[in-house]
């Protein structure tokens, strides 16, 4: 669905996806079956919950199988249009999701409070933040819905809603390797109808078998030694038939439609149109938002990745489409300079894999400075904690005329700044910060790199530059014509980049 | 004879004399001369020779003591840029903690920048990984378990803030700074690094006076040792880096706060200005309060 609606095929993505679905046009289901992490959990939580709530016995019919169909149908169209939305419906995102909001957070919690008992504090002195997501509760209401669906019948989502179960079984619709019944030992009794969690055997015969829907799980031959099994058989043996999956042109033509009509809700969002608020920060190295619309799975491994926490899913501010896409926000955390685990990870190449080399011009955003709420600028207070922790030499102390005086206040070198939000983040002015990292002046690429290379020697020669060079005087000369205090200052000349600190006073 | 100019100079002086806060009085109230223990050389050389000259770490807590360790590593940046502790005066001083019988050295720092990086990229992590017995020790402060909040009668500015809670458990704290300059705080020595310690540290530039904030923060923390690590020093773009770095190979070590760093202060020039610990006005402050020596002339030197 990604190479649709990117348009593009994605490297080592590709190879396992191209293996999957080989495999799944000779063998079946069998992902479904023996790979899927979501099918694990589901079978899991069945066992040990489900099966003894359930009370009602399976129903004998399945019309609902049809519905994966018909979603499957309605996402492939958006992917034509360029929109992927795989937030409700991929399994292994859903699964990847849950694991990053709510299993990933647990031990540093747990951890957290060890920590403060005085005989183990020694022995965990691991440290770090705390990885918390905003959106846990629907995220985490997503998950427990696919689960709970075990209260009806085993194997409920991947059945009826699954849309990568649906394609797999449309790809197996005359797998060859499938379950074939040893007619002598066949008593007819319909064990393995009854069994079947997917409901995949035919009810009358039992001799057919609907390959779109079995998973090979293999529980129909574990009933009784020798009355079946599954072996390569030729289209046209009557102990193996094949029953054709539930999908006409009825429901074709309904998934498209669907498809269609999905379009206004995913993709023609006002917020795609232009971006009102200006902070949605993408992580560095993602590629220009349409293409990374189309790539991003919201699959999470960048969120569980970053060290600092800084990348959170998107919420309905961003666009409905872009629910649980990654965003970057400083407030949680900043961007580490020396970190691009996200790219590293990320499966589909949404966010490219950037050397640390290339990663420092790949610029996400522009800090801007409210004079009216820094304290430096506003209060005349000694802070200057943005320029303090900005890991790329962008923000200058500068001794400026402010409202109140001559004063040592932040000014940001925008060429400079990467947008990381490490400012943003220290700002120690509550709530929103008096310095704040808006997206304007991002630097998206698909490919290639981010800056000329004259380019990159002057932005690292002036992000090492330093005060006294910028002064241009000597180390040693006493009395420097740059050392100021108190609001005096040289009135008129140019102001050095890096002027003394009003900590001095003589 | 005198002249009505002279006069009224000499009236206004004597004034402004009299008029000093108490706060002076008490300074002169602490002992007279604080002793600084100054070497050059390379930290495993140096640092243990003066502090034998101090007369060894047994002169400061007993064996089986918790020490805690407060060097710079808040920032992800190599020792090259003299923005850390280098990591060879850690080790050394870790080590020195150790061989006298100290039960469990914490190297304790509130990182700016992520603490694994910082342990990282500091070299920090890798020099102590040997010694058993060393951890080090990164509460943030969006961990506010880590903390607890202490009050304090006698400050201006600082009347409560959360300090670590490793604190409680500390029997001796050692201050063990890198010479560098401060975009905000001047200089950025011991007492400045103290800010390591502490949790809310957005406040004291938010809504206090940072220098005397800084100065108060010693009604918290009581350091019974201070070793400057002066094998480096930022110069300027203090202190984050990068600046002017220069190698001075130099270490000092006192149980005064103040005259400690008020000798690291004159080891430089800082932004292109020579200046005394006095002209530090965080450090002049803790003078005042009675914290420590900052007049040079109260300062004895030993080289090793």
């Amino acid at each position: 669905m990604t190479f649709i609606a990117s348009r593009k095929i994605i490297g080592s993505f590709a190879a396992l996806a191209f293996g999957v679905t080989a495999l799944t046009i000779v063998f079946g289901r069998f992902f479904c079956g023996f790979c899927c992490p979501l099918g694990a959990c589901i079978d899991f939580t069945d066992h040990f919950l489900f099966a003894r709530l359930r009370t009602k016995l399976p129903p004998s019919s399945h019309p609902l199988h049809k519905l994966k169909f018909l979603l499957l149908l309605g996402i492939a169209v958006a992917a034509l249009f360029g929109v992927i939305f795989p937030l409700f419906f991929d399994p292994i995102s859903l699964f990847a999701r849950f694991l990053t909001v709510f299993v990933h957070p647990i031990v540093p919690l747990v951890a957290d409070q060890v920590k403060q008992v005085p005989f183990l504090a020694d022995r965990f002195s691991g440290s770090g933040d705390i990885p918390l997501f905003y959106g846990a509760l629907g995220i985490g209401t997503l998950f427990f819905l696919v689960i709970a669906g075990g209260v009806r019948e085993r194997r409920f989502w991947c059945q009826y809603i699954c849309p990568s179960g649906a394609f797999l079984g449309l790809l197996s619709s005359f797998a060859p390797f499938r379950r074939r019944v040893h007619d002598a030992q066949c008593s007819e009794c319909g064990a393995c109808s009854k069994l079947c969690p997917t409901h995949a055997i035919d009810e009358k015969g039992f001799r057919a078998t609907s390959t779109a829907e079995c998973i090979l799980c293999g529980d129909c031959i574990g009933y009784a030694k020798g009355c079946g099994g599954f072996a390569f058989s030729s289209p046209g043996n009557p102990a193996s038939r094949i029953l054709k999956p539930d999908i006409g042109r009825r429901t074709t033509l309904t998934g498209i439609a669907a498809g269609v009509f999905l379009l206004p809700l995913l993709k023609a969002s006002a917020m795609s149109k232009r971006d009102t608020t200006g902070r949605l920060i993408r992580p560095p190295g993602a590629v220009p938002e349409p293409l990374f619309n189309a790539r991003c799975l919201a699959c999470s491994l960048c969120m569980k990745a970053c060290p600092t926490n800084a990348i959170q899913p998107c919420g309905l501010e961003d666009g409905f489409s872009r629910l649980s896409t990654p965003k970057i926000v400083p407030r949680i955390g900043a961007c580490e300079e020396k970190c691009h685990l996200c790219g590293a990870v990320c499966p589909t190449q949404a966010i490219r894999k950037l050397p640390y080399e290339e990663k420092q011009f790949a610029k996400i955003g522009t800090a801007v400075v409210d004079r009216h709420r820094c304290v430096a600028w506003e209060q005349n207070r000694e802070c200057l904690v943005c320029a303090e922790v900005c890991p790329y030499h962008a923000i200058d102390a500068k001794s400026e005329p402010t409202t109140k005086g001559q004063f040592n206040v932040p000014v940001v070198v925008e060429d400079l700044c990467i947008g990381c939000g490490a400012c943003e983040h220290e700002c120690p002015v509550n709530d929103t910060a008096a310095i704040v990292v808006f997206k304007f002046g991002e630097n998206r690429r698909e490919s290639g790199v981010y800056a000329s290379e004259t380019r990159k020697r002057e932005i690292i020669e002036r992000r090492n530059r330093s005060g006294s060079d910028a002064a241009g005087e000597g180390t040693e000369s006493a009395g420097g014509s740059s050392g100021q205090s108190k609001g005096e200052s040289a009135e008129g000349k140019p102001t050095p980049a890096a002027p003394s600190s009003n900590g001095f006073s003589f | 004879m005198t002249s009505r100019r002279d006069f009224l100079k000499t009236t206004a002086a004597g004034g402004l004399a009299l008029s000093l806060p108490a706060g002076l009085l008490a300074a002169e109230s602490t002992p007279s001369k604080s002793e600084v223990v100054v070497g050059k050389g390379t930290a495993s050389a140096t640092i243990p020779k003066i502090i034998a000259k101090l007369g060894g770490m047994a002169a400061i807590f007993k064996p089986g003591a918790r020490v805690m360790i407060k060097p710079n590593m808040g920032f992800p940046n190599p020792p090259e840029w003299a923005t850390t502790t280098s990591p060879e005066a850690v080790y050394t001083v870790a080590k020195l903690c150790l061989d006298a019988g100290a039960k469990r050295v914490v190297i304790c720092d509130n990182t700016l920048h992520d603490p694994e990086f910082c342990k990282q990229k500091t070299g920090i992590a890798d020099a102590v990984k040997d010694l058993k017995g060393v951890v080090i020790f990164t509460p943030r402060s969006d961990q506010p378990n880590l903390f607890e909040e202490k009050t304090s009668d006698k400050a201006k500015y600082l009347v409560k803030t959360d300090v670590v809670r490793e604190l409680a458990r500390t029997d001796a704290l050692i201050c063990l700074p890198i010479a560098k300059s401060h975009s905000a705080g001047g200089v950025s020595f011991g007492i400045k690094g103290l800010m390591g310690l502490i949790r809310d540290r957005g406040v004291m530039h938010r809504e206090m006076d940072l220098h005397i904030a800084i100065a108060e923060q010693l009604y918290y923390f009581k350091p019974v040792l201070t070793v400057i690590d002066g094998s480096r020093a930022l110069l300027d773009n203090g202190p984050a880096g990068p600046g002017k770095v220069v190698e001075l190979n130099t270490f000092a070590a006192s149980i005064d706060p103040v005259a400690a760093d008020s000798y690291g202060v004159s080891l430089a020039s800082w932004f292109g200005r020579k200046c005394e610990g006095k002209n530090v006005r965080h450090l002049a402050h803790a003078a005042k309060l009675g914290f420590g020596n900052v007049e040079s002339g109260m300062i004895t030197e030993f080289s090793v």
